[in-house]
């Protein structure tokens, strides 16, 4: 049962999703028929399984929902502006439900409410009215029947009474209560798969039966026509102890408009019991097999007799309207749900491939005379199929945006809400796809960044209209796959930022001084200094700012860089760039002491070969790069990873600049700089431990191991060394 | 062995089904909407027929008139599974030609006792 609970929950976050973009759609204008037909199927089958799981609130909820797409669908009410806010509301506390029903944990009492309360007035005036119409349908439909039950209809009211009066009669008299039960079936009642002979077989469960057909109106086959002779049964069946009416009602549940039925009750006398030897004869074997016999050759003719209407009618149109009706819908693509470790295995098993690839591709250009063309053909081949074999495992690893961006545009639809504005939101490209856990891990930078630009990009609507811009702010979010990398866009059309603001708030906290030279650009990513995100620069910055740092270091350490431009008046612009995968990263192979490493690119700034830069010695070891009237700690990264014992002077060196998390930078020293490379991570975390300064590891083509150095370990921390403190003489001196 | 058709494009109702119906002895085909079970029906041959009422591409009426078209289908049972109980829906179901109808959510011993009921 847990899993079909855990099957349920997996089922609704699909259900969702159509639901999440069938509401776009709409607001886009681009939704027809079939969207609201397949909003509603989405509610539909959440609230089935809601009630296979017993989930009151979740099916009170979808119910009234759907109520509404079902009066959406048949054109009693239009989707106009306010209805579709409403939608995506009840889409908010649908899913919240769901959440809540997946997490067994409970909401408040009154979450919702209000919004249920919309959703039952705006499909009450009409829903109401279909209601009572449906149950007029219901009644009319009631009366023909209540008419064929006959004289029954006079006996159902004062029923309770008779049954105690005949109960006590009974004893009185010494007879049994029985019902009889007369019955002949319309021509439907074959035509629909029902079988007399089966609806007696499930009479004769609850007592004593009798049957008797009345055949007198039975015609020879061959004169059967097109209307059909039917036989008539009188049963009287004698009840089990704990049978009542309504059982044998329940019976003729199916068959109740196809058939003449008439149940009463009687009794068989006293002589009942004794005749009883009589009745085996009549009701089982002896009786049931020739009216088996009867009743199959009369249900054979039924559906010949019956053929050339249903045959003839149906059958023209379903051939014509329903394969029309396949071929518009779209053919599905199956899937199947596999667990992630095995994906992740197979993952791992091909970076191995392309190593071991890579390796005997070297160990081949090394071999003296490597002339051999038809194996230097074959790697060839091994390589492109590697690569592609990798590219496909990684594909599968790969989900749409789509999920991601609509769980945003919930975030815009509430902050906008929370900070009383206007907002929409536009999505495009959200079938980009990206590897599922950077879709994961993006939630939340993406969370804060929409926060952000609702709270501080956008105007109110008031500043809006008087500069001119639609009262609405449009919040823009884009996926896109450029040269290799997914390229992530959040931009909305509100003030921009203000650099006065952010530099003097930069000044008040030291992050620059009031000489400095900035560019606009500068200016914009002083936001992403931690110094911007405390609480009291929130509450003085009109501008932006909030946790940029965080959002910052996120996508750093899913590889990813983020930019951000901004023009006054017109809005802000906010790019996350990442790496397609995660398992393949860019890095600079350097070597110290004849060891191999690789630092990150995402880190890197620049580069320096051994005598262009400008380094200058401190007291106790400490050396510093200048450069642009700035002097950054110099780490010596082979003596920092214990390769040797800490260098005289770093003439021979080449340097790495690098820049952390933090905005912070320092120069690496190491003894070469080989190439820029992609290389598969190895996390040692799992083989071996944590180790500090090392982030990971990768194989190189000739089989080596080299260490992947974490950068943001290899930057100081500012008062560690004594470079924060020469870096103000060392400024006046350049200055 | 009791052959059943079960057509649901809910998995976890059509899983629902599945174990409700081999737990009971039965034999059971799976199809996701009237399409489909159209398509499996000849193959399957099914003592019975299960279907909900709303599907993509082939809704429960629609998959009923198909199954009726063909007259070795003529009295096939077909119950249709469905969340509404007012009774313009099962008059809805009748003249479509089904043969009768659950509620969901459904009660295993019900189906089962209803499916016995229908099946020589």
């Amino acid at each position: 049962m847990s899993d079909l609970r855990d099957m349920f929950f997996e089922e609704c976050d699909d259900l969702m999703e159509v639901l999440s973009t069938g509401l776009d759609d709409l607001q886009n204008g681009n939704g027809d028929a079939e969207t609201i037909n397949a909003m509603f199927r989405s509610v539909h089958s959440i609230k089935g399984g809601g009630g296979a799981f017993g989930l009151d609130r979740l099916i009170n909820f979808a119910h009234a929902f759907e109520n509404v797409l079902e009066d959406l669908r048949s054109e009693k009410i239009e989707a106009d502006p306010g209805l579709i806010a409403l939608m995506f509301s009840s889409f908010d506390h649908l899913s919240d439900l769901v959440d809540a029903a997946r997490d067994e944990v409970d909401i408040p009492e009154d979450a919702g409410a209000s919004i249920l309360a919309d959703l039952h007035q705006v499909s009450a005036p009409e829903g109401g009215a279909g209601g009572e119409e449906a149950a007029e349908v219901d009644s009319a439909d009631f009366v023909p029947l209540t008419l064929d039950i006959g004289g029954d209809d006079d006996t159902l009211a004062p029923l309770p009474d008779l049954d105690f009066d005949l109960g006590g009669a009974a004893e009185d008299s010494n007879g049994t209560l029985a019902y009889v039960i007369e019955f002949s079936a319309d021509p439907g009642l074959y035509a629909r798969g029902h079988d007399p002979a089966l609806l007696f077989r499930a009479l004769a469960d609850l007592g004593e039966l009798t049957v008797n057909a009345d055949t007198s109106e039975v015609l020879p086959l061959n004169e059967v026509g097109e209307s059909f002779a039917g036989l008539k049964w009188t049963l009287e069946l004698i009840p089990a102890e704990s049978t009542t009416e309504d059982d044998v009602r329940e019976v003729f549940e199916f068959v109740e408009s196809q058939c003449v039925l008439d149940v009463s009750t009687t009794f068989v006398e006293g002589e009942a019991p004794a005749g009883l030897p009589d009745l085996p004869d009549l009701d089982a074997p002896a009786e049931l097999p020739p009216l088996e016999d009867i009743a199959a050759p009369e249900a054979a003719p039924a559906p010949i007799a019956e053929a050339p209407a249903p045959v003839a009618k149906p059958s023209t149109k379903p051939a014509e309207a329903k394969p029309a009706a396949a071929k518009k819908s779209e053919p599905r693509n199956s899937t199947i749900r596999v667990d992630l470790d095995r994906v992740d295995r197979l993952i791992n098993l091909v970076g191995e491939l392309v190593i071991s690839e890579a390796m005997l591709r070297q160990s081949m250009n090394e071999l003296p005379v490597s002339a051999n063309s038809s194996v230097s053909e074959a790697i060839g081949q091994l390589k492109t199929l590697s690569g592609v074999l990798q590219e496909s495992v990684m594909a599968i690893r790969a989900q749409p945006v789509r999920g991601l961006f609509q769980r945003m545009s919930r975030i815009v639809r509430e902050s906008s809400r929370t900070a009383g504005k206007d907002a929409r939101m536009l999505v495009i490209g959200d079938s980009t796809e990206v590897d599922k856990t950077v879709t994961e891990r993006l939630v939340e930078p993406l969370t804060h960044m929409i926060r952000n630009s609702v709270d501080h990009g956008l105007e109110t609507a008031e500043d809006r209209v008087k500069a001119g811009k639609p009262a609405q702010g449009t919040i823009k979010l884009e996926a896109a796959h450029r040269s290799g990398r997914v390229v992530i866009s959040l931009s909305d059309d509100g003030a921009g930022i203000n650099r006065e603001k952010v530099r003097r708030i930069a000044e008040e906290r030291g992050l620059v001084r009031p000489e400095d030279d900035l560019t606009d650009s500068d200016v914009d990513n002083l936001l992403f200094r931690p110094g911007f995100s405390t609480a009291d620069a929130v509450s003085e910055l009109s501008g932006r700012g909030v946790g940029l740092d965080v959002v910052r270091s996120e996508i750093q350490a899913l590889g990813g860089r983020i930019n951000l431009q901004s023009e006054p008046g017109k809005g802000t612009l906010m790019t996350i760039s990442l790496p397609l995968t995660l398992a393949v990263m860019e890095g600079m192979l350097v070597t110290i002491e004849g060891e191999s490493l690789v630092v990150p690119t995402v880190a890197l700034r620049e580069t320096l070969q051994p005598g262009q830069a400008n380094v200058h010695d401190f007291c106790e070891g400490d050396r510093g790069l200048s450069m642009n009237g700035e002097i950054l700690p110099i780490v010596d990264l082979g003596e920092a990873l214990g390769f040797r014992r800490p260098l005289e002077n770093l003439e021979n060196q080449a340097l790495l600049l690098i820049e952390g998390e933090s905005g912070r930078r320092s120069a690496l020293a190491v003894d070469t700089i080989i190439e820029q490379r992609e290389v598969v991570i190895k996390g040692l975390e799992q083989n071996y431990q944590s180790i500090p300064g090392i982030a990971a590891a990768t194989i190189l083509g000739n089989g080596k191991i080299a260490l992947i150095v974490d950068t943001d370990q290899m930057i100081p921390a500012a008062g560690k060394s004594q470079l924060s403190l020469l870096k103000g003489q060392e400024h006046a001196e350049v200055a | 062995m009791t052959k059943i058709l079960a057509i649901d494009d809910s998995r976890t109702m059509r899983a629902m089904l599945e174990s409700a119906l081999t737990e009971a002895g039965m034999d059971v085909d799976l199809a996701e909407d009237g399409v489909e079970g159209l398509e499996v029906l000849p193959g399957s041959a099914p003592d019975l027929v299960i279907t909900d009422i709303n599907m993509p591409r082939l809704d429960g009426f629609g998959l009923i008139e198909g199954v009726r078209a063909k007259p070795e289908n003529a009295s096939l049972p077909i119950l249709v599974l469905t969340t509404e109980n007012g009774d313009a829906l099962k008059q809805r179901a009748r003249d479509a030609g089904a043969t009768g109808w659950i509620v969901k959510p459904f009660d295993a011993e019900k189906l089962v006792a209803v499916i016995n009921r229908l099946v020589v």
